[in-house]
């Protein structure tokens, strides 16, 4: 059982629970699958009857494509727009956001709330950078260029010759389809790029490039999303074109700067989900009660609930996924009629519950963990 | 007291000077004599009567010149005598090998003269110049120098002659202000042809995305399911043609396209565009 909501003439990228009020979530939408037009932004409630209605909405000029929740402010929310600019809203007005930050010279894909220190956010962009923001300013605190491509190049020669890589570094190189802080370290800030590579930055480090340390995560195929673990400060999930998941210990990471000779990164990936959808994964969560289990949200129209099956909820198995039949499959949710583009894990009432949004202009809610 | 008895040298060499006092009033421009104020007219009458021919005589030479008249200015006892020699020394052709060319004399009468025109200017003369649009004002010492230009060549200030030349150089740049209009409109074109340029590179993404998901797609399943996706129902239409962006031909315009419309019907495919005020609340 699922409730739903639909956004009539929108179409859903990002979805986030709010983390003050059990019953309310917050959905960024586009016009026209998110190719041209407005974007929406919709504050759903969940009524005691369990019907989702619309609350507030926000039209924007652009289409917007994540959404964050302000953690110091249970009114505020912001949307990453299409023209380059994030807009912070107020739940309680009309209209118009009460504050615009513009620097990103392309569309912004993602922003995430820095869930420590509560009073800065993250922006990744098309553009090729990461941006540090505060509410209180609109000029960016920090711009962070990822290493330009010329040095990835590597993979092309390479890696993914070596590994027989089904896919190949697309024309969107530069762009960073998703950057997150940590929710262990305030400082910490990572990002998965076109160019298949994830980036971790230490904002206590100077902006140099060879203080960047970064991994190929997926063979050269575009890496579209990546999550931190939420109980194991060092275990980050990948998943992107290859359409297979990929989790990381971040301690195994070689420093990859420019005077580097060696890319064996591959050597970091501890456990892998291989082909967990039909197409392309756009999103990967790791759950908020579990450390172990984790959600992803594909192209091929649906959502699945895993398990980790490296980790038993207290220590390294030393054991994969592939050595299970399933692949540590738990649920697969196959509401969605379009490419599923956004999910999150509710934090509030029983574990499990999860909201996806797709390009079918659904919002549907359902629980992942019961079978 | 005698010359012999003057014990102070600095008496005796302004006692001397005295003497001299002639040549060195005449260098400060003024002959003068101490006969009286009658005769100093006259002569200096004489004198600048005789300067008139004074540039086009030659023959004499500066050492001449100074070799001689320094010991007739000691004697100061006859008009006559002095008249002859300023007769004499007014006749003679100063060769001065510290005196300016011909050439920069030209030149320093131009600047007399460019002064006297950018005096004028900056007095508003030509006031109504200001009004003119972005790209007159920075051509404006383009002008002057045109204007300077014609006025060398005829060595005059004549302000006549800079009014003919501002109303060509006028009618120059209105011409050119018309060909930039001209190239404007073209330009609004080439942004139009940009315009099909993108809506030709949607097509084509739009194919690849059909060929990829759909037509060479061997997951039976998948293609089955994508066969009944919306999003792959309009790119397969935006791949046949039925179905592009709208691009506006306005010239003031964003390029950037804002709606989907049918190719064949002309209306709207998917929602309507709304223009959204980009301010904030007031809070």
């Amino acid at each position: 059982m699922a409730l739903n909501f639909h956004m009539q003439g929108f179409s859903g990228y990002g979805v986030q629970y709010s983390p003050f009020f059990d019953n309310r979530l917050a959905v960024a939408s586009g016009s026209n699958f998110g190719l041209v037009g407005n974007g929406n932004l919709f504050i759903l409630d969940i009524d005691p009857q369990g019907r989702i209605h619309s609350m507030n909405s926000f039209m924007t000029q652009d289409c917007l494509y994540d959404v964050a929740w302000n953690e110091l402010h249970e009114n505020q929310v912001l949307v990453a727009q299409g023209d380059g600019s994030l807009r912070l809203f107020d739940t309680s007005l009309q209209k118009f956001p009460i504050a615009i930050f513009k620097e990103h010279s392309k569309e912004v894909l993602s922003c995430n709330w820095n869930l420590i220190n509560k009073q800065t956010f993250v922006s990744s962009s098309w553009d090729g950078t990461v941006k540090i923001w505060t509410p209180n300013r609109k000029e960016s605190l920090r711009t962070l260029q990822v290493q330009p491509v010329m040095q990835s190049q590597l993979v092309d020669n390479t890696i993914a010759k070596t590994n027989g890589s089904r896919g190949t570094i697309s024309a969107n190189k530069n762009c960073i389809y998703q950057a997150q802080f940590s929710p262990h370290d305030e400082n910490l800030v990572m990002c998965c790029s076109g160019n298949s590579y994830v980036t971790l930055f230490d904002l206590r480090q100077p902006n140099s490039n060879n203080k960047q340390q970064r991994f190929l995560a997926h063979n050269g195929s575009e890496t579209l999303t990546c999550d931190f673990n939420k109980y194991r400060p060092t275990v980050v999930a990948t998943s992107g074109v290859d359409s297979s998941i990929r989790i990381w210990d971040i301690r195994m990471l070689v420093n990859l700067g420019p005077q580097s000779q060696h890319i064996n990164s591959s050597a970091a990936c501890i456990n892998e989900i291989t082909r967990a959808h039909e197409l392309a994964v756009r999103k990967v969560a790791w759950s908020p009660h579990h450390p172990n289990v984790l959600l992803s949200a594909s192209y091929d129209m649906t959502c699945s609930v895993w398990q980790d099956l490296s980790y038993d909820g207290s220590r390294f198995t030393m054991k994969t996924n592939s050595i299970d039949s399933s692949k540590g499959f738990i649920k697969r949710f196959t509401g969605h009629s379009e490419f599923v583009f956004g999910a999150d894990w509710s934090l509030w009432g029983q574990p499990g519950f999860i909201a996806t949004t797709g390009w079918d202009g659904n919002v549907f809610l359902w629980n992942g963990l019961q079978r | 007291m005698s010359s012999v008895c003057q014990s102070n040298p600095l008496q005796q060499f302004a006692r001397k000077g005295e003497q001299a006092t002639g040549r060195w009033r005449l260098n400060e421009g003024r002959v003068q004599n101490r006969g009286g104020e009658s005769i100093q007219n006259s002569v200096e009458n004489e004198f600048l009567r005789n300067d008139e021919s004074l540039s086009i005589r030659g023959g004499n030479q500066p050492h001449n010149m100074f070799g001689r008249a320094p010991a007739q200015m000691g004697h100061s006892s006859g008009v006559v005598e002095k008249e002859s020699w300023l007769n004499e020394f007014s006749k003679i052709a100063i060769k001065d090998p510290l005196e300016f060319s011909d050439r920069y004399k030209q030149l320093y009468s131009n600047y007399e003269t460019r002064q006297t025109v950018t005096s004028m200017h900056n007095q508003g003369y030509y006031q109504p110049m200001s009004n003119m649009n972005l790209h007159v004002q920075q051509n404006w010492s383009m002008m002057e120098g045109q204007i300077n230009q014609s006025m060398n060549s005829q060595e005059t200030a004549h302000i006549d002659q800079a009014h003919n030349d501002l109303d060509m150089y006028l009618e120059k740049e209105f011409n050119d202000i018309e060909l930039e209009l001209q190239e404007l409109d073209e330009h609004s074109h080439s942004e139009f042809a940009s315009g099909v340029q993108e809506q030709q590179k949607f097509k084509e993404i739009a194919t690849d995305i059909v060929d990829t998901c759909i037509t060479n797609n061997k997951n039976s399943t998948m293609t089955s399911k994508l066969a009944k996706s919306k999003f792959m129902g309009l790119m397969m239409q935006i791949s046949d043609g039925e179905v592009t962006l709208k691009i506006d031909e306005h010239p003031d315009a964003n390029t950037n396209a804002k709606e989907l419309y049918s190719t064949k019907t002309g209306k709207t495919v998917g929602n309507d565009f709304h223009d959204i005020q980009d301010t904030i609340s007031d809070i």
